[in-house]
């Protein structure tokens, strides 16, 4: 394995000049926030990469079990947030559903794929997780904030529906299928173009560490697998389950819910 | 039977509705045509569910409106708002749908009854292919009222329900509505109505 010293990051960050200087010369009005999100992803990482290591040499399973809740429970609240939405009333049900499909398909893939024997393992549950989630996260974005903003928008027509006879589940048919759509959507697309129009991060990045292209694919099917498979219940589920918060008990959608 | 009891709705600092006691009976006609903004559309919507009182009770033929039974109470009342706002699909689907809805799956559909029905508000039965979406006001406010017609719920709201269509089909849905056994509320500034 070609070892990375950390230094030897330093020229690949030196490319950022030039954008800086295009920018100062076409005024386009960027390299504040540039700079800024640059250094935070830096010292992010950083700190990211001193508390894994530590994570990682005790690789205590409540505590990986512990940190996996923490990661899930920051993506909830960004998603909440994210969509408009108040925090209060949807924390748990969003949390709930991003929990499930994420423990459940995690778990498959450490146990078939990863074949490991502590299912709670430090170097697979969190890296792991960590990529389920991001999908999960941006998913359940597109999920929600479709939906309840789609009823909102269109709530005259959603309230004739209940009107004519729907049931609630009726009536939110129509909004649950465009959000699910919406969301699933780009990684249906994504997964049709892998290895034709870019290599994945994860193959990427295991072939770069030393590993066997066929070794690196095996694990980059299965990653992509458990993302879609993560991220189709997730939104399902947020969607499900949030409901019962979010409509009044004649049905008709509780606008305190927006932010 | 319509009643509003001691019915009160505030919208924020607005009082729109104020211990209304309101009641029309099996068969009766009622126009409401009061100036703009005067609440006539929130009333049509407080027995639907859609704006629950703050005070006081609905009755519909007999029975109390509450969450428990909003499904039945709605099963009852054929509304029609003012944009008629079906869902957008082809009118073909969207009656097909309508049957399937919770409240309408007692009764099928009648494709006969549908054609005549369609045929007295000038739509042939081709129509039936069009996406609701595509129509025009006048036609989407026909596409409405055949809905009741084929539903045919013992009570009728209706919102502005004739504003987009011509004098001839006016006069056909006072007369329909006239001469059946709803007991109806009509919120209409049409002169039409006058003849009810």
């Amino acid at each position: 394995m070609n070892e990375v010293k950390f230094l030897s990051v330093i020229p690949i960050l030196l490319l950022i000049i030039p954008i800086l200087l295009s920018n100062r010369i076409l005024k386009v009005k960027m390299n504040r926030e540039l700079v800024i999100s640059i250094f935070r992803m830096v010292v992010q990482l950083v700190f990211v990469g001193l508390y894994l290591q530590y994570i990682f040499t005790l690789n205590n399973w409540i505590i990986n079990l512990l940190y996996l809740v923490i990661m899930i429970l920051v993506a909830s609240i960004h998603s909440i947030k994210s969509s408009s939405l108040k925090l209060h009333p949807l924390l748990l049900p969003i949390f709930i559903s991003v929990l499930i499909p994420q423990v459940v398909v995690l778990l498959v893939f450490n146990y078939f794929i990863a074949g490991i024997e502590n299912l709670f393992d430090a170097k697979f549950i969190i890296p792991v997780g960590g990529m389920l989630l991001g999908n999960c996260l941006s998913g359940n974005i597109v999920a929600l904030n479709g939906f309840y903003e789609g009823i909102k928008d269109d709530e005259k027509r959603y309230n004739l529906t209940l009107t004519l006879g729907a049931s609630r589940n009726q009536a939110l048919l129509p909004y649950l299928r465009k959000s699910i759509t919406r969301s699933i959507n780009p990684t249906i697309a994504s997964l049709a173009t892998t290895g034709l129009v870019s290599l994945p991060g994860m193959m990427t990045g295991q072939i770069l560490a030393g590993a066997e292209p066929f070794t690196a694919i095996k694990y980059q099917i299965a990653i992509l697998t458990a993302i879609l498979v993560a991220k189709y219940f997730s939104v399902l589920l947020s969607l499900y389950i949030s409901r019962h918060k979010c409509f009044n008990n004649f049905h008709i959608l509780d606008k305190r819910i927006f932010i | 039977m319509i009643e509003w009891k001691n019915a009160s709705l505030r919208f924020g600092n607005k009082e729109v509705i104020k211990n209304l006691n309101f009641k029309v009976s099996l068969g009766e006609k009622f126009i409401l045509n009061r100036e703009s903004g005067s609440g006539k559309t929130t009333l049509l919507k407080t027995a639907l569910g859609i704006f629950p009182l703050d005070s006081g009770e609905i009755h519909i033929n007999g029975t109390s409106l509450n969450f428990n039974n909003i499904n039945t109470i709605r099963g009852m009342i054929f509304y029609l708002d003012q944009d008629v706002s079906l869902p957008e699909m082809p009118i073909n689907q969207f009656f097909s749908e309508l049957y399937e809805y919770k409240a309408n799956k007692t009764s099928h559909l009648n494709n006969k009854k549908l054609e005549e029905l369609l045929f007295e508000f000038r739509l042939d039965s081709t129509f039936l292919n069009k996406n609701i979406k595509e129509l025009s006001g006048g036609e989407r406010q026909r596409i409405g009222l055949v809905t009741g017609l084929m539903l045919d719920r013992p009570i009728w709201l209706l919102d502005e329900p004739t504003s987009a269509l011509d004098k001839e089909l006016k006069l056909l849905v006072v007369n329909k509505i006239k001469q059946s056994q709803y007991s109806a509320i009509v919120v209409s500034h049409d002169d039409c109505w006058n003849n009810l």
